[in-house]
């Protein structure tokens, strides 16, 4: 079988050889630049990467030349911000390389010094995407290093963010840290404990005091360090007046250790700092589980992230020259090339622009613009090179505009968990318990009061809470990535249990991305009309070509002579001594009502109207099932900015009551989505490109929808994988079964609590008691939790 | 020696062994040839 594949599938990439394909070296590939790569790699005896996975190249035969500009790398601006560290000789750099995909890539990547002897050493973070590479700055140079990437099919991918910004060390190294420390601590202590707990009188006392002081002195790191995190959270809620749960476990861990203290130095008993370093550890845990974010995944994107980092300019001595946007001034002339984003909004001098405004508003066929016109930023031009020049700044142009808007600038305080409210009522039942019981001791033996009061503050110290909910999110948050929902945080799960009202684009978020359907209507086609059309169709860049020429069936390239595309409207072309045109109804003179046209290619051969291609997006497998299933439960409504061509076909699987708007601009989906809230709503918004971007922001829970989970989604709360989009449903029932667990999980935190309390109160609160209350709480928490939400991840049968 | 674990510990933090926990587990696999030897195979 593998024989056979060998022949028809390209050696580098593994995609469908075509009639076009180039032998080389007894292999066959299906397109030069595949070649290209090979040739690098066979020159350098770097052929192994072809052993360890098969066919591991990105195929080349779609990537346009989109002349990165990396010359402008080694200008010192823009070096600053991208080089980590140098010495003069020794220089470190990061790139991120999102084609990076198999273990072959991280061979490759990693064997680069064998290619560019001034590469000293390059290291591969596969979850995060990067590279990391040490060279030697007099033997190469950037420009070189990512020259030398991109012709080996991994092209680094720079944006504006990373030369605006310099990224922080992602990784959490403190809360490990803090993590282990506490562990050892909590170990060691709770052996040290077990001659105080176990001893039957044999023990010399002597022995129990240095017992007791080295305990003392091993939970200094927790009490003084690995804490600190809760202190910083309760502190900063406080000074926000507000108390969360992190501050009555501050209380707890405060009284835990400075009666311990009081205690130990003044001989009369343990303490219990075997309890306090084992809350902490285990509140370490959870919150470790619960935070550890996902790395690769950014949810912070704003345009800067899509933009080009340089732009070619030309000067007033008619010279081209490469400069970083952030250096574009108002009035610069800029030369946009196929397939090249346009920074910002500028006034077209020459050209043909055939401007792409998908990524912008949704509308997924090209706009034609003609010279004088404006072009907004976030286009991008699908043709020949454009001359234009800038009226606006970058930062000030239509697109991003948007990320000016109160939306993006309001920090309003986000939602505050659930789990807050519960422990303030918890601290409130305990005080007036304390209280209490205060006042009973005061009237009965007024000595045990401190015991009694301080005893009851350790023992129903709310860990227990925060267990219940940092370890149920933590597991949910896995389960869901594993379902291809990546959260943000654990905040997440709350807003979505909570929606009521869902929100979808259309491009993109229920169609399938890239993907057409393709119709013919009118008389029947002979094999030799399919050519005809096929051979025209594939001159055009145009995407209704594309998924005509793709319908087609695959022929011999024919000669195509005295080819006219007049953009926007059609092409036509002399193709064996017959005239074929094909175009929108204006383009052919075809009289037909300009509403239902959206969306149709007419063609004719000699003048003659043969008929009409439909073309539509294709909806994501199990879309209708899915509405289906969600517009009893919820109202929903769908906001597209492309044309209403398929109303009628949305409707039909849409409730009657359900809205549809369409032709929406960024700005009116931001609108509609506020005005629903207005009324109270919940709102769920699920898009993709930047047109949402608004809308993801305003909406309580934002999540956006993506084909390549690590490559670019605009800000968002969740980023959920694109063929998972039928499973909604059921991730909104598991997001209302967590609260569910972490409610039932609080009732046995509440039950030890209570049996805790009762000795408490009494002034009876043995260490041996609490040691064995504590730990055991704390496990049966977690076994509970993890437990409950993956049984029920099972029983509705996710991942 | 239990501090003894705690400082390996710390090193091990320092040193970024804790940073990336996938690809070194990809990397592992790796056969370590060089390029002279490869030929010769063939």
């Amino acid at each position: 079988m593998q024989q056979t594949d060998i022949n028809t599938t390209c050696y580098h990439c593994g995609v469908e050889c075509e009639d076009d394909r180039i032998e080389f070296d007894e292999k066959a590939f299906c397109c030069n630049g595949c070649k290209v790569v090979y040739e690098i790699l066979s020159e350098n005896q770097l052929c192994n990467y072809y052993d360890i996975t098969k066919t591991p190249g990105v195929s080349q035969k779609s990537k346009h030349k989109t002349s990165t500009k990396f010359s402008i790398l080694d200008q010192s601006e823009i070096k600053s911000k991208l080089v980590r560290f140098t010495n003069g000789t020794e220089t470190h750099v990061s790139f991120f390389l999102p084609q990076v995909h198999c273990s072959s890539c991280i061979w490759l990547l990693e064997n680069l010094n064998r290619i560019n002897d001034g590469i000293l050493n390059s290291r591969v973070d596969f979850a995060l995407k990067e590279i990391s590479i040490i060279f030697n700055e007099a033997k190469t140079n950037l420009q070189q290093i990512a020259e030398l990437l991109a012709s080996l099919g991994y092209e680094p991918h720079l944006n504006l963010n990373d030369i605006a910004s310099k990224r922080a060390n992602s990784v959490e190294r403190g809360l490990i840290y803090k993590l282990g420390i506490a562990g050892f601590c909590f170990g060691n202590v709770m052996m040290l404990s077990f001659p105080e707990y176990f001893s039957d009188g044999t023990v010399d006392h002597q022995l129990k005091t240095i017992f007791n002081y080295l305990n003392l002195g091993l939970s200094l790191p927790v009490f003084f360090y690995s804490a600190t995190v809760f202190y910083k959270s309760a502190w900063g809620g406080l000074k926000k007046s507000f108390l969360n749960i992190d501050a009555p476990i501050v209380l707890a861990i405060l009284i835990t250790f400075l009666r311990s203290v009081y205690e130990i130095v003044s001989g009369i008993g343990a303490g219990y700092l075997d309890s306090m370093c084992g809350i902490v550890f285990f509140m370490l845990i959870g919150r470790y589980l619960q935070d550890r974010t996902y790395r690769k995944l950014s949810f912070e994107r704003d345009y800067r992230s899509y933009f080009p980092i340089a732009v070619t300019i030309k000067s007033s001595n008619n010279e081209e020259e490469n400069v970083p946007i952030t250096k574009l001034k108002v009035g610069n002339r800029i030369i946009i090339k196929n397939q090249e984003m346009i920074p910002a909004d500028s006034i077209l001098f020459t050209g043909e622009a055939n401007i792409d405004y998908s990524f912008v508003t949704g509308e997924s066929a090209p706009v034609r613009v003609t010279p004088g016109e404006i072009i907004y930023a976030g286009g991008k031009q699908v043709g020949s090179v454009l001359e234009m020049e800038v009226v606006k700044d970058v930062s000030n142009s239509y697109l991003t505009q948007l990320w000016n808007k109160d939306v993006f600038n309001d920090h309003e305080e986000k939602k505050q968990s659930y789990v807050h409210a519960i422990s303030r009522y918890f601290t409130l039942v305990l005080f007036v318990l304390a209280a209490i019981t205060a006042i009973y001791w005061a009237v009965n033996d007024s000595s045990r009061i401190l015991n009694a009061v301080s005893a009851m503050l350790i023992i129903a110290c709310p860990c227990a809470l925060l267990l219940s909910s940092t370890f149920t999110n933590g597991n949910v948050l896995r389960i869901f990535s594993r379902n291809g929902l990546f959260l943000k945080n654990a905040t997440v799960i709350e807003t979505i249990a909570e929606t009521n009202t869902i929100v979808l684009d259309k491009t993109g978020t229920i169609t399938q991305t890239g993907a057409m359907k393709v119709n013919f209507t009118g008389a029947k086609l002979s094999e030799s009309e399919k050519q005809l059309i096929r051979s025209l169709a594939s001159q055009s860049a145009h995407p209704y070509s594309n998924a005509i020429s793709d319908f087609l069936p695959k022929t011999k390239g024919t000669k195509v002579i005295n080819l006219v595309e007049v953009p926007g409207y059609g092409l036509e072309a002399a193709i064996d001594s017959n005239v074929i045109r094909m175009g929108s109804a204006t383009y052919l003179g075809v009289d037909i009502d300009q509403l239902s046209n959206a969306g149709k290619v007419y063609v004719s051969i000699n003048e003659q109207i043969v008929g009409y291609f439909t073309i539509t997006n294709t909806y994501r497998e199990g879309v209708e099932n899915l509405i289906d299933q969600l517009r009893d439960k919820y109202s929903l409504a769908l906001l597209s900015g492309d044309n209403n061509a398929e109303k009628t076909y949305l409707s039909g699987i849409f409730a009657d009551e359900s809205v549809l708007n369409f032709n929406q601009t960024p700005e009116s989906k931001l609108r509609f989505i506020k005005e629903y809230q207005m009324t109270g709503k919940k709102v769920m918004m699920l898009g993709d490109g930047l047109n949402d971007a608004g809308a993801l922001k305003q909406s309580n829970t934002g999540i956006a929808i993506s084909d390549e989970i690590n490559n670019f989604s605009p800000a968002c709360d969740a980023i959920l994988a694109g063929n998972e989009l039928q499973n909604l449903p059921t991730f909104i029932r598991y997001a209302k079964a967590t609260k569910a667990i972490v409610m039932a999980s609080f009732m046995i935190s509440i039950a030890y609590n209570l049996i805790g309390l009762y000795f408490a109160m009494q002034g009876t609160l043995s260490p041996v008691i609490a040691a064995i209350l504590m730990p055991s709480s704390s496990l049966t928490i977690i076994l509970f939790t993890t437990g409950m939400s993956s049984l029920v991840a099972r029983f509705w049968q996710m991942k | 020696m239990a501090g003894g674990f705690l400082i390996a510990f710390i090193i091990s933090v320092k040193s970024g062994q804790f940073d990336d926990d996938i690809t070194p587990s990809i990397r592992m696999l790796f056969d370590e040839k060089d390029p002279e030897s490869n030929e010769k195979t063939i």
